[in-house]
């Protein structure tokens, strides 16, 4: 298990690197130079190029993309032309940091902190969001396959399409047209300072899309897994159809359910940063939009590299709970 | 396949709706009742009634006039961003599946570092540091698209390569390039119809979370996503500013999404999930 384990975070690491290098190029990109940024338009040449010297952008491509590795690991990694930044919670003695992420244009505070911050109220969410996806998904999936070609399941998967279909930052206003504005039930945006009834719009929201891809995936798994013999022995030896369900088919449908589930639930980001704006939730996803509106582009390129490394993180996490689903693959015989 | 469209009367119902969408984007500048740019002070706001359909927003443009626009600009960046992904993920398919080796490992690696974005965020991270515009939002979701297609020809051309008559077409004397072109390229397009269908939508979709974030076209011009946007502020007051433009764009990728699980269905139940 604990090979299974290394091998799977080795494979990853030259996709962080691959993710890291375009977060650079896109720092790069960045229409205009970034010392105007810090000291004005209004600055002699000499105090621009002082400026650039002590940024380090005057040096070659690969040395920047190191000093930018460094700046972003989570290790303390002491190279010429790294900063450490105040403000910093972790102490200077331990080996570990909170990754630096440049600073913002306008508030000039760290990129890392400022997504730290907001970190809870986005988990919340999409914590959320995931109960709604796997109480709707799962159940509308395991309807359809209970009762395939009935009614049910042709109104599964017709829901199914429409939460793939529909825009999420449309679903939510239409959501909030008829559930706040129509009949009163739910506050139309806020976080009411924790309370869950200001959740509950938002996590469905967030969450449908994935749960109309769960019960897709549900659905199709569920009904392969039935077609095979061990479910006729099961069967065939008199087991309860509970049991054959849940025991013999719903197991055997688990990797394609949770391989989907996983990488949705990573891709979370995405939906956040629509559904975060609509409601007013106060999270990361609000952070990348209101930096978007300002341009704040250190900003902006944090939220995309920090959402990216939370998909390759769920998608590591996705292997692992292969592992405890499946135990030939944990033996170290299935590659 | 009209046979096909019989069965499935919910798949013919889609194409039909999209034809109609096509042909009301295509001939959207003789069929609107308004100006879609035309700022009228004396109309700002009315509710959907006989002379404006879809009612009218805050600055008096007519909402059924630019919801025809917006067709326009979804249509055509959804079938320009499958076809520019296509040609990028086919190229890189094929290549990889048909080379194997040193080639196929590194386009791999590019692929799955692509794939490791979360996609709207990428083309967020993409359309940021270029000029805003039709064709920035068109580069970032070509960039983010081209993956997922790229692995599945992959697939389709590693196992094609096996086949007796892509051996045959070698013995032959066949160039690489011919067998790729000819031989192998061919006996990918069912699989190719098929993503390409799923992929209209959900580049529609993209465009129009793109616009909603004020990273699309610029205003005036009309999309659907910017218009919702706008109507955000009056939700409570003019509902009707969100509800068609929003309900344009659902039906449009539902349609879509519809008929790419039909042809799916149709062409290659091996992909059905």
């Amino acid at each position: 298990m604990i090979r299974y384990l290394l091998k799977r975070l080795l494979v990853a690491i030259p996709t962080l690197l691959g993710i890291t290098l375009i977060a650079f190029i896109l720092v790069k990109s960045i229409p205009g130079d970034p010392t105007y940024a810090l000291v004005g338009e209004r600055t002699s040449a000499e105090v621009i190029e002082r400026n650039r010297v002590r940024l380090g952008l005057d040096r070659p491509f690969l040395i920047q993309y190191g000093k930018f590795l460094a700046n972003i690991s989570p290790l303390r990694i002491t190279a010429p032309g790294t900063e450490g930044f105040e403000g910093d919670p972790a102490p200077s003695s331990s080996p570990f940091k909170v990754p630096y992420l440049g600073r913002s244009y306008f508030t000039g505070s760290p990129v890392s902190l400022m997504i730290l911050e907001k970190l809870p109220a986005t988990g919340r969410l999409a914590l959320g969001a995931m109960l709604v996806a796997i109480l709707f998904g799962l159940g509308l999936g395991i309807v359809s396959a209970l009762f395939p070609g009935s009614f049910w399941d042709r109104l599964c998967s017709l829901l199914a399409i429409g939460g793939i279909s529909i825009p999420v930052f449309w679903a939510g206003l239409i959501l909030i047209l008829i559930f706040s504005y129509h009949l009163g039930w739910f506050p139309p945006s806020g976080m009411g300072g924790g309370a869950l009834i200001f959740l509950i719009l938002p996590a469905v929201t967030l969450g449908s899309r994935s749960a109309a891809y769960l019960a897709r995936i549900t659905r199709a798994s569920m009904l392969e897994s039935a077609a095979a013999d061990h479910v006729l022995t099961a069967r065939a030896k008199g087991l309860s159809r509970f049991q054959v369900v849940s025991r013999h088919i719903f197991r055997n449908s688990l990797i394609p359910i949770v391989t989907l589930a996983g990488l949705d639930f990573g891709s979370y980001l995405n939906g956040a940063v629509l559904t975060e704006t609509i409601f007013s939730w106060d999270g990361v996803g609000r952070l990348a939009m209101n930096a978007i509106l300002q341009r704040d582009y250190p900003v902006i390129i944090g939220c995309v590299l920090f959402g990216a490394v939370i998909f390759v993180a769920a998608n590591i996490l996705v292997d692992l709970s292969y592992a405890w689903i499946d135990p030939r693959i944990r033996l170290g015989n299935g590659d | 396949m009209l046979n096909f469209l019989k069965k499935k009367k919910l798949a013919a119902a889609a194409a039909g709706f999209l034809v109609l969408m096509i042909l009301a984007a295509l001939l959207a500048p003789l069929i609107v009742p308004f100006d879609p740019n035309e700022v009228d002070l004396d109309r700002v706001s009315r509710s959907p009634s006989r002379r404006h359909l879809f009612g009218t927003d805050e600055k008096g443009w007519d909402i059924f006039s630019r919801v025809l626009y917006g067709a326009r600009l979804s249509l055509l960046i959804g079938g320009a961003a499958t076809a520019a992904s296509l040609v990028i993920g086919g190229a890189v398919g094929l290549a990889g599946g048909y080379f194997q080796g040193p080639l196929d490992s590194l386009l791999q690696m590019v692929t799955d570092i692509t794939l490791a974005f979360p996609g709207l965020l990428l083309a967020i991270g993409i359309t940021i540091v270029l000029p805003p515009g039709f064709f920035s939002v068109l580069i970032a979701l070509s960039l983010v698209g081209w993956s997922s297609i790229a692995r599945v020809i992959r697939g389709e051309a590693l196992s094609l390569k096996q086949r007796e008559f892509v051996e045959a077409g070698r013995a032959g004397g066949a160039s690489h390039f011919k067998l790729m072109v000819r031989h192998i390229l061919p006996n990918c397009l069912p699989l190719i119809l098929v993503v390409a269908s799923l992929k209209v939508g959900s580049f529609i979709l993209a465009e129009s979370a793109l616009s909603f974030l004020d990273l699309g076209v610029r205003p005036p011009a009309a999309a659907w996503g910017f218009m919702i946007s706008a109507g955000r502020e009056y939700l409570k007051t003019a509902p009707w500013m969100t509800l068609f433009p929003g309900l344009a764009l659902a039906l449009t990728v539902i349609a879509c999404n519809l008929l790419g699980d039909a042809a799916r269905d149709y062409l290659d139940p091996r992909l059905k999930m």
